[in-house]
């Protein structure tokens, strides 16, 4: 992998990764953060990571990055309760996205890693199972369970719209 | 199993139950059984026995619920899929389904992405540190450039065929190989010496060059006094050979003090060869430094006989001994030891000479 390679890089998963991680975390500066931190490493490993391999790197990378985020931030202590999903939600919803998004993030954190991954980014069962460490059957399943969710939660959701 | 007897009897009934006994234990429990008519062994019907549970699954919805996620997912085949379409069941769930799917938001960008992206490695000339050294170069070449130039140059033209008989050999008489320069115009190469009063005899064929580029800085001598210059009456011109490159004293047939480089005239005053030439070409200062002539016991008429076999092969104090043979032709009045080194780019010379960078 060369440096017009890791430029492109940035260029066309930037983004991707970006929106993956802010889907989950949602919190835009940790995204961020995560973000930045996938590509310093990337830049960091640019001798070893093929260059076709590079997408999926940076998506572990990410994820595993996520983990760690995730990790820290149920050892800290808040000093205030988080209100901000009270305030995501309380005019109702307006469509049909937004309801999915609520019923996204209601998602157990594993099962919506693996759905945003499969719709997101069309990976198959095993290029997830590569990138979250999980085998293809396990994939298969909490993708199964996870539409089966959001297909009953927007079928809620449409009766009292 | 113990013996069966009234405290017992009902383990025996369980085991008798469930089958476990074997043909003696059963007919010995058979034949306890007739020996107390008061146990009631009805009651064995009695025991409660569970019944395997019928579960009723709906494997209907189950599995139209599965064809939709797979209709999703893409694992279907387009019959399949066809078949799925067409279902009127399926409508309803397969519409919801098929609203699950997660579409990223275009809007979402990553805000960061320029200070992602690497430039090409910049050039090391260009890292501060050593632009300031280039500069502080550049300063101190400029500074050297434009201070006055006291050097007295020498004149590497060696077109001494014109050389005058009429001249004289006293070093009072001697005439300025180069003049020193006016502080104000520095760096200006001195030509200002008669040609007609320089002689040579080139005698870079007959050294054999072994190592190059030795620069004695010792040597440099950056205030140019005089240049002793012998007299071109005193002189007597004849064809420079090629080999024997020669400097000869102009009144002295013999010489039994070449030997003794202190003397006052040595080497080439007392050379007995004929006045010919006071000036020695080099072609390389490594003609001078080396020399394969071994002959030490000829007559150290030039420079290179000058030095000793174990100068050449010690390559020690050489320059040393170019000074003291320079200071005896000097003294001997001799315009001498212009070593022209073109080759590599500079002349040589010895106190009263400079190193001129060509």
């Amino acid at each position: 992998m060369e440096l017009k390679d890791y430029n492109a890089c940035v260029k066309l998963y930037a983004d991707n990764v970006y929106r993956f991680i802010v889907k989950q975390l949602r919190d835009k500066d940790a995204a961020r953060d995560v973000v930045q931190d996938s590509f310093e490493k990337l830049w960091r490993s640019i001798d070893v990571v093929p260059a076709e391999k590079a997408k999926t790197w940076l998506f572990t990378t990410a994820y595993r990055g996520m983990i760690d985020y995730t990790r820290k931030q149920s050892r800290q202590t808040r000093m205030e309760p988080q209100h901000e999903d009270l305030h995501t939600h309380t005019s109702g919803y307006s469509d049909l996205k937004e309801v999915l998004n609520e019923g996204l993030s209601q998602l157990p954190e594993i099962q919506k890693t693996v759905i945003l991954l499969r719709d997101y980014e069309g990976y198959d069962y095993e290029e997830i199972g590569n990138i979250t460490g999980l085998s293809e059957s396990q994939v298969k399943v909490y993708i199964f369970r996870a539409r089966t969710f959001l297909k009953n939660y927007i079928g809620r959701m449409e009766v009292v719209i | 199993m113990s013996q069966i007897d009234k405290h017992n009897y009902e383990a025996w009934l369980l085991d008798a139950a469930e089958g476990r006994l074997s043909a003696a234990a059963m007919a010995e429990l058979e034949t306890f059984l007739a020996k107390h008519p008061e146990i009631d062994i009805q009651s064995l019907d009695a025991l409660p026995v569970l019944e395997p549970e019928t579960f009723a699954f709906d494997n209907n919805l189950l599995k139209d619920e599965h064809v939709c996620i797979e209709y999703v997912e893409g694992l279907l085949t387009a019959s399949q899929q066809t078949a799925v379409e067409n279902e009127p069941t399926l409508a309803t769930a397969l519409a919801l389904y098929k609203a699950t799917r997660l579409t990223p938001e275009a809007s979402e960008l990553f805000p960061d992405k320029k200070f992602l992206l690497k430039e090409p490695k910049v050039v090391l000339f260009f890292q501060p540190r050593l632009l300031r050294a280039a500069a502080a170069v550049l300063v101190i070449g400029f500074l050297i450039w434009m201070l006055p130039n006291k050097k007295v140059l020498v004149n590497t033209n060696s077109n001494l065929a014109n050389n005058s008989p009429a001249a004289t050999a006293n070093p009072t008489n001697a005439t300025p190989l180069v003049s020193a320069p006016a502080p104000e115009q520095p760096r200006q190469v001195a030509t200002t010496t008669p040609r007609n009063e320089q002689k040579e005899v080139t005698a870079g064929n007959r050294a054999k060059t072994v190592k190059k580029g030795v620069t004695p800085p010792a040597l440099y001598n950056p205030i140019a006094k005089t240049v002793a210059l012998v007299s071109p009456s005193a002189m007597t011109q004849v064809a420079p050979t090629a080999n024997t490159p020669t400097i000869n004293a102009p009144s002295a047939p013999t010489n039994t003090a070449a030997s003794a480089p202190t003397a006052q005239a040595p080497v080439l005053a007392n050379n007995s060869r004929p006045v010919t030439e006071q000036k020695l070409r080099y072609t390389s200062l490594d003609d001078i430094a080396i020399d394969t002539n071994d002959d030490e016991t000829a007559e150290p008429t030039n420079w290179n006989q000058y030095m000793t076999k174990a100068d050449k092969v010690r390559k020690k104090n050489v320059y040393g001994r170019l000074l003291t043979f320079a200071d005896n032709a000097i003294a001997a009045g001799k315009k001498l030891l212009h070593f022209d080194d073109r080759n590599n780019g500079y002349a040589f010379a010895v106190r009263d000479f400079k190193v001129e960078k060509h």
